[in-house]
């Protein structure tokens, strides 16, 4: 079965560590395969932490980048194998 | 001489240029409001880093000096950290100045609570005079790495503080690629030496009581780590409140150890 691929936003603006991986994490288990997932986050820590939890997890990161002062953008795309 | 200043104090002293506020909140927040004379502290200026690190350290010290020079710090400044969101990011950036042997000291209140009280706030940011920063102390021995932990794990003079949640501290979640603590940690979530309604801290009586029922004894090196020095950075604060003399903090914490292959893990 070949399944759409969607992108999904998840808002975690104002969250410090460990919640914007927590949910990040629980947010990738939802997806499908091939489904992208648009993280936003301002706590500089998670731009680390978050790419190093998820990458263990085979989830591929297309991109992380500021987007505006301290506020940071991680494009993950699922791969829930 | 207390660590911390009292925010009432401040109230009245904001023209005092003998003590510069800094305010690590997001440039979002910042933006929006601050403290009158304030100067904002972009975090990833008080950090050391690479793309492919999955820690980080505490920033050198000529990133420090030209960070205070363009904050137009004077040497003989007193500096005074302002955050919120519980004060962690803010503890980190008061240990990387007091290891660098920087005077320094921590508002008591979050800015929440300062704009809650009515406190005076502006949105507008100053033109600041640079100044040419350069630290002349060395450093405190305030920071140790991987090995010197590992060496500690069976020393009954120290203690290992494992600051993060009592979750994390389990296994049962994880804030990086591995999940569990560094063997013969004692769990000592960071949050509980939060004080009530917008206090950094608990009052000292409340945190000696914490400590003293966490059995963490001055008599004792005591070792704080967390997932990346946020965390244990703010319980390295409630300890020097406390007057505790011998305290580290494995700044790189569980990313780097988690990461390391040949270092034991327990959950």
């Amino acid at each position: 079965m070949i399944t759409q691929q969607q992108s999904k936003k998840l808002d975690l603006v104002g969250q410090v560590c460990p919640w914007p991986v927590i949910n990040t994490v629980k947010e990738l288990k939802k997806l499908n395969d091939g489904d992208v997932l648009e993280v936003t986050v301002d706590h500089l820590p998670s731009t680390i932490n978050i790419p190093s939890a998820v990458k263990k997890d085979g989830h591929e990161i297309l991109s992380s980048e500021e987007i505006d002062e301290g506020v940071f953008k991680i494009f993950i795309k699922n791969n829930n194998n | 001489m207390s660590i911390l200043l009292d925010s009432v104090w401040l109230k009245e002293n904001l023209n005092n240029t003998n003590f510069i506020v800094l305010d690590i909140r997001s440039p979002r927040e910042y933006n929006s409001a601050h403290i009158p004379n304030s100067r904002l502290v972009p975090y990833d200026k008080i950090l050391s880093f690479n793309d492919t690190a999955s820690y980080f350290d505490v920033a050198s010290k000529e990133q420090i000096e030209e960070l205070l020079g363009i904050l137009g710090v004077d040497i003989n400044s007193t500096l005074v950290i302002c955050g919120d969101r519980g004060g962690a990011t803010a503890s980190r950036l008061f240990w990387s100045l007091a290891y660098y042997g920087l005077s320094v000291k921590f508002l008591d209140i979050s800015f929440s609570k300062w704009t809650s009280l009515g406190y005076p706030v502006t949105d507008k940011v100053e033109i600041i005079d640079n100044s040419n920063f350069t630290i002349t102390q060395s450093t405190v021995d305030f920071k140790v790495d991987h090995e010197y932990v590992l060496s500690k794990i069976d020393d009954s003079n120290s203690i290992l503080l494992d600051t993060r949640s009592p979750e994390e501290f389990n296994g049962t979640i994880a804030a990086g690629p591995k999940s569990g603590r560094i063997p013969n940690s004692k769990n000592f979530p960071w949050e509980i030496a939060v004080g009530d309604d917008g206090y950094i801290f608990k009052n000292i009586e409340n945190l000696n009581t914490l400590f003293e029922k966490f059995g963490i004894t001055k008599d004792k090196e005591i070792i704080c780590y967390c997932q990346v020095g946020e965390k244990a950075s703010h319980t390295f604060v409630a300890l020097q409140i406390c007057g505790y003399n011998n305290v580290k903090i494995y700044d790189r914490s569980f990313a780097d150890w988690s990461t390391r292959d040949n270092l034991p893990i327990e959950s």
